[in-house]
């Protein structure tokens, strides 16, 4: 389970100081999927980066399974799984060989990594191209041997910040059976995105973040009768005009 | 329970470097480029030079030259010129020919000026002219020998001194010049060049992949992920300026010492030491520096934009200290780059002192503790997730 309470962050450029968020506050539950909805800049992307341990909030707090992401942040590190829409694997490294560098980043022995490389290749259909170098791989190849990368080490919690954006069709349907099989098996799983409809697919709870500030957050069904035609996309446009960003 | 492993910070950054290292024996174009080419470019370069230079010369000696003599036609003018060039004797000037042109009316002993006419832009004709003018001087001394030998003189008892230089640097130390000139400078380049390229690529490239994110997120210090990147870019610097060298040697070796006397035979194993340690030195300062400057870039453009005035800085360097002597006064030998140049010169000369390698090797230590102090206080902080997607 994670946690985020009355998160606060700010970042300062130049002797300026610009607010990301402002209070934010959710949990994220075993066996749903979390919706981290918003426009570009919104701070979805500092909220996930929080999560990870790889930023330190300005004030608030965030526990993954009771861990605090501050105090114990390698113990957190082992809970989770992260993946980002701007990672692009590249490379001469097949993708076996990428798996058991990220297996040796998490310290696990060799003979465990290779059991979760056996695991995890049979499930997500990598057989066939785990030992070619990364660089002869299809993009959707490609994504599937990130998203065995952020699950080597069999983490409970996984956060996809975008994991979508500038993927087609085919690979977009490998992640997004990916987050299913996720759910089914139990883990708490948060993903941000921008695309409304896979949101409205895929999540079983959502947060709209708008200007640093989660102005709606609860399951999907409660959000989704706010308005009569039961659209997310219509609940998020009539929040942005509330709030003045569009006209 | 997951299955887990002790680790430490060192052999954690080893994660980081065996991963770097692994990826570049893959990548053969890279691989060439930083440690193939460094070897094959330096005997490719001299042994290319020796040959064509040795096989213009030999074309230059065997050609057959015309030449028209005016106002002359004394035979033993014809004879020293042989001596020195395959000629034929014309008449009258074709495209190509030289000519020696003695003022009309000239008699043997006349004081005169002598005139030889030839088209510079010819190599080969340049070449005979100058050929042409040892002939007439030899043919001056013959002259001039036959108007002594009237007062039984001859030219040799007119000479009373005769002058020889010395040299009295050690045995060991004659005939380095080129070298004293050349290796410091090739090897500080290459340490460089050999270094940026994998520097830049895994830190600004590594921003650039969006993968520095994920890597981060693990169970590994950030201090030993900057340091693994330092040794990797480090070992690439070394072996680049391990392979120039080996190459500089194969090509002196190969043509026997280009551009003079220079040879590497008379090496002290003691000035190979010093040698190999700057290098590692100079390496692993310039591997600091670029892995520094790459992980504060959020692309590679970025980083290239950074390393590239340092990297000017160091070849300009490289080239006001080619003519410098090797310099004993200490405070010399604090200042980084500077210290490993002038340091290279006094081990290939062999006057490399013990106090000079410790100060040498003290100030680029220190310089080098700071910029990883520097790395890893970069990636310990919010701003290395600082990318062009953000």
């Amino acid at each position: 389970m994670v946690e985020v309470s009355n998160l606060h962050k700010a970042f300062r450029a130049k002797k300026q100081s610009k607010q990301v968020l402002s209070g934010l506050s959710f949990t994220a539950e075993p066996g749903r999927i979390y919706g981290l909805l918003g426009p570009n800049g919104a701070g979805k992307t500092t909220t996930l980066r929080l999560i990870s341990t790889l930023l330190k909030p300005d004030q608030g707090s965030i526990r993954i399974d009771g861990l605090d992401t501050v105090k114990e942040s390698r113990a957190v590190r082992d809970k989770i799984g992260l993946l980002t829409g701007e990672m692009k694997l590249s490379g001469n490294l097949s993708s076996r060989e990428s798996l058991r560098f990220f297996g040796e980043l998490n310290h696990m022995r060799r003979e465990y990594v290779d059991q979760r490389i056996d695991m995890i290749s049979k499930k997500l259909g990598m057989d066939d191209y785990i030992d070619r170098p990364i660089d002869k791989l299809s993009s959707g190849m490609k994504q599937k041997t990130s998203i065995a990368v952020s699950i080597i080490h069999d983490p409970q919690v996984i956060i996809f910040d975008e994991p979508t954006s500038n993927l087609d069709i085919l690979a977009t349907k490998v992640v997004n059976d990916f987050l299913l099989d996720a759910k089914a098996e139990g883990k708490t799983v948060i993903l941000s995105t921008h695309v409304l409809s896979e949101a409205e697919m895929l999540c079983d709870d959502i947060g709209i973040l708008l200007d640093g500030i989660l102005a709606v957050n609860g399951k999907k069904e409660d959000i989704l009768a706010t308005q009569e035609s039961g659209r997310l996309d219509d609940v998020f446009f009539a929040l942005a005009k509330e709030r003045g960003i569009v006209s | 329970m997951k299955d887990r492993e002790k680790n430490t910070m060192l052999s954690d950054a080893m994660i980081i470097y065996r991963k770097e290292i692994r990826n570049l024996i893959k990548d053969k174009r890279t691989l060439f480029a930083t440690l193939i080419l460094p070897l094959l470019l330096m005997p490719v370069i001299f042994i290319g030079m020796d040959t064509v230079m040795g096989r213009q010369m030999d074309q230059v000696r065997e050609k057959t030259y015309t030449l028209v003599i005016r106002n002359n036609d004394d035979p033993q003018l014809i004879a020293v010129i042989e001596q020195q060039l395959f000629i034929d004797i014309i008449d009258e000037p074709v495209v190509g020919s030289l000519i020696i042109e003695f003022p009309n009316g000239y008699s043997m002993g006349d004081e005169t000026d002598v005139n030889i006419y030839y088209d510079s832009t010819s190599q080969s004709i340049t070449f005979a002219s100058e050929r042409l003018i040892r002939a007439l001087q030899e043919y001056d001394r013959i002259l001039a020998n036959k108007k002594l030998t009237e007062f039984d003189l001859d030219l040799e008892s007119l000479y009373t001194i005769k002058t020889f230089r010395v040299d009295t640097a050690p045995e060991e130390s004659q005939g380095t010049e080129f070298l004293v000139m050349m290796v410091p400078y090739l090897i500080i380049i290459y340490t460089f060049a050999g270094a940026m390229s994998v520097g830049i690529d895994t830190t600004a490239g590594e921003k650039e992949r969006g993968s520095i994110s994920i890597i981060l997120v693990n169970q590994i210090s950030r201090t030993s992920i900057a340091l693994g990147k330092v040794c990797y870019v480090l070992s690439m610097g070394v072996a680049s300026s391990i392979m120039t060298f080996s190459g500089l040697l194969i090509a002196f070796t190969a043509t026997g010492g280009l551009m003079g006397e220079s040879s590497f035979s008379g090496f002290a194993a003691s000035s190979l030491v010093i040698l190999l340690l700057v290098l590692i030195f100079t390496s692993m300062l310039a591997a600091s520096i670029i892995v520094l400057l790459g992980s504060l870039a959020k692309t590679v453009k970025e980083a290239t934009s950074y390393v590239m005035p340092i990297y000017i800085i160091v070849v300009l360097l490289g080239v006001l200290t080619m003519s410098l002597d090797p310099s004993s006064k200490p405070l010399l030998f604090l200042i980084p780059f500077l210290n490993s140049i002038i340091l290279m010169k006094g081990a290939i000369l062999g006057n490399a002192t013990l106090l000079q390698l410790l100060l040498t090797v003290i100030s680029l230590s220190v310089v080098i503790s700071l910029l990883i102090i520097a790395t890893s206080k970069l990636y310990n902080s919010e701003r290395i997730l600082d990318s062009a997607v953000n």
